[in-house]
């Protein structure tokens, strides 16, 4: 198949995100109409763009819980589809993501053992659950690669994510068995939602998110050598070893940010990568940019469904990410004979 | 005074007093070899002999004891992965091409040794790219995606990505062992024209005696971890040595053009079932 020229294809996906967020920041119980929206968010730089007769509840309504919400869905799908996509790379298998590895379940019950333990609460329960999560997610990542790193067999991968997922997930439940007063909070978490979403959360995942992000576009060569063979990585030069811990600690911290403000949001670090990868072809260097505003509009735009379909009520976002990208998953399972990369 | 080889050109690999061992198995035990610059340099050995092995070590794949393998003068522990591989470039045994890059981008992936993290490549990598395609005769190929190519067209566009590297020296692993005889050639009579007019040294892992015999300067005949023997291929490549390291009987037949070919002697041959 033709690639898709990198320039085109980036025009595209900005268009798609600003579509994605002008019609997302309109959707909701209250009926704000786009134009009073946009004045709003105007009116957040130049002060005096604020129409006549806009309510107090509204500029709340937009400011405090639509924009941080939408925000929060951009960075968590981009941080999610450009860890995905990093994590194909390094163990050259397109069925490598952070949540069928089990390393949003590490940083999910990370983030459970930080609440409960009250370890979160000492410093600030935005930044204790991030690093508790962060601190999940790098223990899940260590234990798959040295479980699973050296062979190249995808099953073996995908078999240690599976006992991964297995072990990770009892012990939740063992923990929420004993902590039954927290039950339905955390297990609503960890369906994957976005509800809780606020400019606290947000001011630890956009600089976690920006950071990793471009730490890991630093390695736009080296992810392009190591997804042709190691044997090609280690031959012109690379130390592939250190590279790979540093791109994969790069990709954890990105997704456990992620996972310690909206729980696991399972499949976009699957379906995103490789979509993207079919469209303009594998080079990094525009493959990490495309993948991640694609996630961004991907969540945010399951995100507006998850909102949208059965209101008043509201599915968590990780239900409608995982019923796309679960069958996504089999039939990749079912062509994987053939030249699935 | 006497010109020697050897004085003014120091060994580009030197080996000394190298082993290596996966856990307690002893796979290479004490070699000791010079490999000298602007030479075909062969290594030969059974199976399990310890050839790869042996590559490996000299390219810090495997990071061997202090003080036994030198690139250049200087001592392979103190090298940077980069610093060896603008050395060093390998062409390994097998290449997985997983995902789909064009040869265009696999050659120029060569060049990462030489580019500084924030540098684009440029006219220059530009440049060394289009000239390894074309000694590998595989400029028409650039555009087409490595997956799509044939087993022995994919040999020349790894050689093409190791020549790009610039080095020193070209370490090769059975690189005509999956290729038909015309490939193998192409392959071979390619890496003499790399040292004839690069002046690049070879070292080449071979199962082909005869090939070894018609295209390398130099062999190291390894067996069991060691190197056995070692001296031009009409020294190494005797019935006798060949006896004792393969374990079959040989016999050599010149030519008139006085060319050496090994061939199984008479009772190695079984009557072919009608
Ligand atoms: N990663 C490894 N772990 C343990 N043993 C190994 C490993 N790689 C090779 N070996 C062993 O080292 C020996 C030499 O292997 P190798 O250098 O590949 O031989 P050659 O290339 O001459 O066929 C063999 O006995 C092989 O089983
Ligand atoms: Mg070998």
């Amino acid at each position: 198949m033709k690639h898709i020229p990198a320039a085109a294809m980036l025009v595209v996906l900005i268009l798609l995100l600003i579509a994605t967020v002008l019609i997302s920041v309109t959707l909701g119980a209250a009926h704000i109409s786009i134009r009073h929206t946009v004045s709003i968010l105007l009116s957040r730089v130049f002060p005096g763009l604020l129409e006549e007769g806009i309510r107090s509840s509204h500029v709340h309504i937009i400011m405090q819980l639509r924009i941080p919400r939408i925000l929060t869905a951009l960075f968590v799908g981009a941080g999610l589809a450009v860890s995905g996509t990093v994590f194909q790379a390094v163990f050259r298998n397109p069925m490598a993501d952070p949540f069928i590895l089990g390393i949003s379940s590490g940083a999910a019950l990370g983030v459970a053992v930080g609440l409960i333990t009250g370890f979160s609460t000492i410093i600030s329960l935005t930044w204790g659950s991030s690093i508790a999560a962060f601190a999940g997610g790098v223990g899940a990542t260590l234990a798959i690669y040295l479980l699973a790193g050296r062979s190249t067999g995808v099953n073996t991968l995908l078999l240690a994510g599976i006992a991964m997922n297995f072990m990770l997930s009892s012990v939740m439940s063992l923990l929420l068995y004993f902590n039954r007063e927290n039950l339905e909070s955390v297990i609503y978490w960890n369906m994957g939602s976005l509800s809780s979403a606020n400019w606290e959360g947000l001011s630890v995942l956009i600089p976690v998110v920006l950071l990793g992000t471009i730490g890991m576009m630093l390695f736009t060569r080296e992810l392009n050598a190591l997804t042709v063979g190691d044997e090609t990585a280690r031959s012109v030069g690379i130390p592939i070893h250190t590279v790979r811990i540093i791109v994969l600690m790069l990709a954890t911290v990105t997704t456990s940010a992620g996972v310690a403000v909206s729980g696991t949001i399972g499949f976009v670090g699957l379906i995103i990568p490789h979509i993207v990868r079919l469209l303009i072809g594998p080079n990094h260097r525009i493959l990490l940019p495309c993948a991640a505003l694609c996630g961004a509009c991907f969540v945010a735009i399951c995100d507006a469904l998850a909102r949208s379909l059965m209101p008043p009520s509201e599915i968590p976002v990780g239900i409608i990410t995982a019923l796309a990208g679960a069958p996504y998953f089999i039939y990749l399972l079912k062509r994987r004979g053939r030249n699935v990369l | 005074m006497r010109y020697t080889k050897t004085a003014a050109h120091p060994p580009v690999v030197s080996l000394n007093h190298l082993s290596w061992s996966y856990g307690d198995q002893q796979i290479l035990d004490n070699l000791n070899a010079h490999i000298q610059s602007g030479v075909f340099t062969a290594i030969l050995g059974p199976n399990g002999s310890g050839k790869t092995t042996l590559l490996h070590l000299i390219m810090k794949h495997l990071t061997p004891e202090k003080h036994c393998v030198y690139l250049h003068t200087k001592d392979i522990r103190t090298c940077a992965a980069r610093e060896i591989a603008r050395m060093v470039a390998s062409v390994p045994q097998q290449t997985a091409t997983g995902y789909t890059f064009s040869v265009y981008e696999m050659v120029m992936m060569g060049r990462y040794p030489h580019l500084r993290r924030f540098q684009a490549e440029g006219e220059r990598d530009r440049e060394v790219v289009r000239s390894a395609l074309e000694k590998t005769e595989t400029w028409q190929l650039q555009d087409k995606l490595i997956h799509e190519i044939s087993g022995g067209e994919l040999q020349r566009v790894v050689i093409a990505r190791a020549i790009a590297q610039e080095p020193d020296v070209l370490a090769l692993d059975e690189p005509t062992s999956h290729l038909d005889p015309r490939h193998q050639i192409a392959v071979l009579s390619l890496v003499r024209r790399l040292i004839r007019e690069e002046g690049m040294s070879v070292l080449c892992v071979l199962h082909d005696l005869n090939a070894a015999m018609q295209y390398s300067d130099h062999v190291l005949l390894l067996d069991g971890g060691r190197i056995v023997q070692s001296g031009t291929a009409q020294e190494v490549l005797t019935a006798e040595h060949i006896e004792t390291v393969y374990g079959f009987s040989t016999s050599i037949i010149s030519t008139a053009s006085g060319r050496s070919f090994i061939v199984p002697a008479e009772e190695q041959y079984c009557e072919p079932t009608a």
